[in-house]
C-alpha cells in the first residue's frame, strides 16, 4: 500500500474519529459487496440493499478490526450477511414456499442453465444449516480464504476448517445420493430430502 | 473440480454493478456520513460541512480513484491500530502454572452446553516433553477396544460430540453446536448461541434475537478427503500406522483443497484433528491416529492449556493452528489458531522462578470440544 492510499486497516482504525473514511472503503469495496448481494438476492435487491451495508458499518465501525490480511472486506461480507437476512424476514411469504432467509433461490437458478443443474444446487446447499451455507459460499463464490471468512462470521480459522469439512462432506454426500436415486434428475428432490424448521 | 465445486463456480457468475447503482448507494452513505458527524460535536459539524461541500458532485470513481476519494478529506491515521479481539492481556489472578509433564488428570465436571458461556484460558508452561512424548501418551491412554466404554461402543447408535466455540469478534458470545451422527448416515445439529444481546450487532454473525439454528436431518459420515465413509468402512480402516498414513495423506488433498499458504503436512495435521474431533473413531483407530500424528516432523509442544471445566492439556502447534491433547485419555479439548498468543511481557517460562511464567490470555475464537463419543439416545427434532 503506498503512502497516498491508505491501508484498510488504517482506514479501520481511524473510522470511529472519521467517519468519512467509510467512504473510500465505499469505493474500494463496493463493488464486491453488490457481488455479494446479487448472488444471493440478485441485481436489483443488490442496488437497494448496497447501501444498508455501508450505512451498518458506519454504525458498527467502533468495534471493528481489519482481518490480518488487512483487507476489511470479509468484515463488509458479515455485515452484508445480516442485512440479507432482514431482507428476507420482511419479504411478503409466497403461499406454498418455504422461506429462505438467506437466499433467494430464482434469483440463484437464473445463473445455472440445466433445470438438473438447478435441482443438484438446491439439494447440495440444503442440507446444510444457515452458517455452515454460508461459509461454503464465502469461499466458492466470494473466493476468501478460510481465515478471512473466519472473520466474516465471527469465528475462528479453526472453527472454519472444521465447519467448512463437514460442510463439504454433507453436500458432496447429498449430490452422490440424488445421483444413485435418479441419475437424470434432481430438482424434485428437494423437499423430500429436507425439512427445515424456521429460525424462532 | 469435484460435482458441487463445479456447480457452485457455475452459479457464482452476476453482473457488476453499474456506475448508476453504485452511485445511488453512495449518495445514500454520503448522506449517513453527514448526519453522523454532525451529531458527533460542534466540530464534527463544521468537518461535515467542509467534507460535504467536498462531496457533492462527485459520483461512483471506483479503486482507480480511491486516491481522489481519500483527497476529499484529511485522514489521521493512527500509528499503531488496536486489535481488541485478539489483545492478550496479562492476568495477575492467574492459575499457577502447571508442569507440562505431569499433568492434573482432567475434572469430569458436568455441563449443559449453551446455559452459559464458558471461560477459557490459556497457560503458558514450562515444559520440557517432547511432542512425541505427547502423542505417545495420548494413545496410550486411550481405552482399548475392550474397554467398556459408554453407551454400547461399537453398537452404539449414535455419536454425538459437543463444542463450543466463542466468538472472535463479538464478546460474550458463544456458539454450542452438538452433533448426533447416526449408523443410517443422518444427522442431527443443533446450534445454540448464547451471549449479552448487547452483542448481537449487526457485526457479529447470528441475527438479532436469534438464539437457536435450525434442527434438521440429512445424510453424512466420516470424510476423508473426498470420500465419505460408511461407519464400518470407516471402522476397517488400517490401524497399521504405516498403512492409515498413506490413506490420509492420499486423500489428504482430495475434495477439500488445502488453504491458501497450507502445506500438505499442515493439511494432514488438521485432518486428523478433525477426525478425532467429529467423527465415530474407534479406540484402535485413535491409537493409530495418533502414530500418524506423531510422524509428521516438525510439531512443537507450546504450552499448557486450562479451562473453565477443570480440563488440562497439552498444546501442540504445527503450521498455522494448535491442537489440544489431554495425554491423560487421549481425547482432543480445543483447537485454536496459530500458535498460542503471548501477552506482552510474558515470555515462555523456562526457569522455575521466572516471573511471567504464568500467562493467561482470553479464549476468544478458539473452538473447545466439551465432549465426544457414542450415545444411545435419539435426539428429538
Amino acid at each position: 500500500m503506498t503512502g497516498d492510499s491508505p491501508s484498510d486497516r488504517q482506514l479501520l482504525a481511524a473510522l470511529p474519529r472519521q467517519p468519512e473514511l467509510m467512504a473510500v472503503l465505499y469505493e474500494r469495496h463496493a463493488p464486491a459487496v453488490f457481488r455479494y448481494l446479487a448472488r444471493r438476492a440478485g441485481p436489483p435487491a443488490a442496488e437497494d440493499l448496497l447501501s444498508e451495508v455501508f450505512i451498518a458499518a458506519l454504525s458498527a465501525s467502533s468495534r471493528v478490526v481489519a482481518h490480518d490480511s488487512g483487507s476489511g472486506l470479509p468484515w463488509l461480507y458479515g455485515i452484508a450477511l445480516n442485512v440479507l437476512r432482514v431482507h428476507f424476514r420482511q419479504q411478503r411469504p409466497t403461499p406454498g414456499v418455504t422461506r429462505d432467509f438467506g437466499m433467494d433461490w430464482e434469483a440463484v437458478d437464473s445463473r445455472l442453465d440445466a433445470w438438473a443443474e438447478r435441482g443438484r444446487l438446491r439439494t447440495a446447499l440444503a442440507v446444510l444449516s444457515d452458517p455452515d451455507r454460508e461459509l461454503l459460499l464465502l469461499v466458492g463464490w466470494e473466493g476468501l480464504s478460510q481465515a478471512e471468512a473466519a472473520t466474516a462470521l465471527g469465528i475462528s480459522h479453526g472453527a472454519v476448517r472444521v465447519r467448512l469439512h463437514r460442510a463439504r462432506k454433507r453436500a458432496l454426500h447429498a449430490l452422490e445420493k440424488l445421483q444413485d436415486s435418479d441419475p437424470g434428475s434432481g430438482g424434485t428432490h428437494v423437499t423430500t430430502l429436507y425439512s427445515k424448521e424456521q429460525p424462532s | 473440480m469435484n460435482r458441487l465445486d463445479e456447480l457452485i463456480a457455475a452459479s457464482a457468475g452476476v453482473p457488476d454493478g453499474t456506475p448508476d447503482e453504485l452511485g445511488n448507494a453512495r449518495a445514500a452513505l454520503d448522506a449517513a456520513i453527514v448526519a453522523r458527524m454532525r451529531q458527533d460535536s460542534p466540530a464534527g459539524r463544521k468537518a461535515a460541512n467542509r467534507w460535504w461541500s467536498g462531496r457533492r458532485g462527485m459520483a461512483f470513481v471506483g479503486v482507480a480513484g480511491v486516491a481522489a476519494a481519500v483527497a476529499a478529506t484529511v485522514i489521521v491515521i493512527p500509528s499503531s491500530s488496536p486489535h481488541p479481539a485478539t489483545s492478550p492481556r496479562a492476568d495477575s489472578s492467574a492459575k499457577p502454572t502447571v508442569k507440562a509433564k505431569a499433568p492434573a488428570r482432567a475434572k469430569r465436571t458436568a455441563t449443559t452446553p449453551g446455559t452459559s458461556p464458558v471461560s477459557y484460558t490459556f497457560t503458558v508452561a514450562s515444559t520440557d516433553v517432547t511432542a512425541a512424548y505427547v502423542f505417545q501418551k495420548a494413545a496410550q491412554s486411550t481405552p482399548d477396544g475392550n474397554a467398556p466404554l459408554v453407551n454400547g461402543w461399537p453398537d452404539a447408535p449414535y455419536w454425538q460430540t459437543v463444542s463450543q466455540i466463542a466468538s472472535s469478534t463479538c464478546p460474550g458470545v458463544v456458539e454450542t453446536s452438538t452433533d448426533w451422527l447416526a449408523r443410517s448416515g443422518a444427522v442431527v445439529v443443533q446450534n445454540v448461541t448464547s451471549g449479552p444481546k448487547s452483542s448481537m450487532t449487526s457485526a457479529c454473525i447470528g441475527p438479532t434475537g436469534q438464539s437457536t439454528y435450525p434442527v434438521y436431518n440429512n445424510p453424512s459420515g466420516p470424510m476423508i478427503g473426498g470420500k465419505i465413509y460408511t461407519w464400518s468402512q470407516f471402522s476397517a480402516l488400517p490401524t497399521d500406522p504405516a498403512r492409515l498414513q498413506s490413506i490420509l495423506a492420499a486423500d489428504a488433498t482430495v475434495g477439500v483443497a488445502p488453504d491458501k499458504g497450507e502445506s500438505e503436512s499442515d493439511f494432514l495435521f488438521q485432518t486428523i484433528g478433525i477426525l478425532l474431533t467429529s467423527d465415530p473413531v474407534s479406540p484402535a483407530l485413535r491409537k493409530a491416529l495418533y502414530a500418524v500424528w506423531a510422524e509428521i516432523p516438525g510439531v512443537t509442544v507450546s504450552g499448557q492449556y486450562t479451562d473453565s471445566l477443570g480440563r488440562t492439556g497439552t498444546a501442540l502447534s504445527f503450521g498455522s493452528s494448535t491442537t489440544v491433547v489431554d495425554i491423560s485419555n487421549g481425547q482432543v479439548l480445543a483447537q485454536l489458531d496459530g500458535a498460542p498468543p503471548i501477552p506482552p511481557g510474558c515470555v515462555r517460562a523456562t526457569t522455575a522462578g521466572n516471573p511471567h511464567a504464568s500467562c493467561v490470555v482470553g479464549g476468544s475464537g478458539t473452538t473447545v470440544y466439551i465432549s465426544a463419543g457414542p450415545v444411545s439416545s435419539e435426539p428429538s427434532v
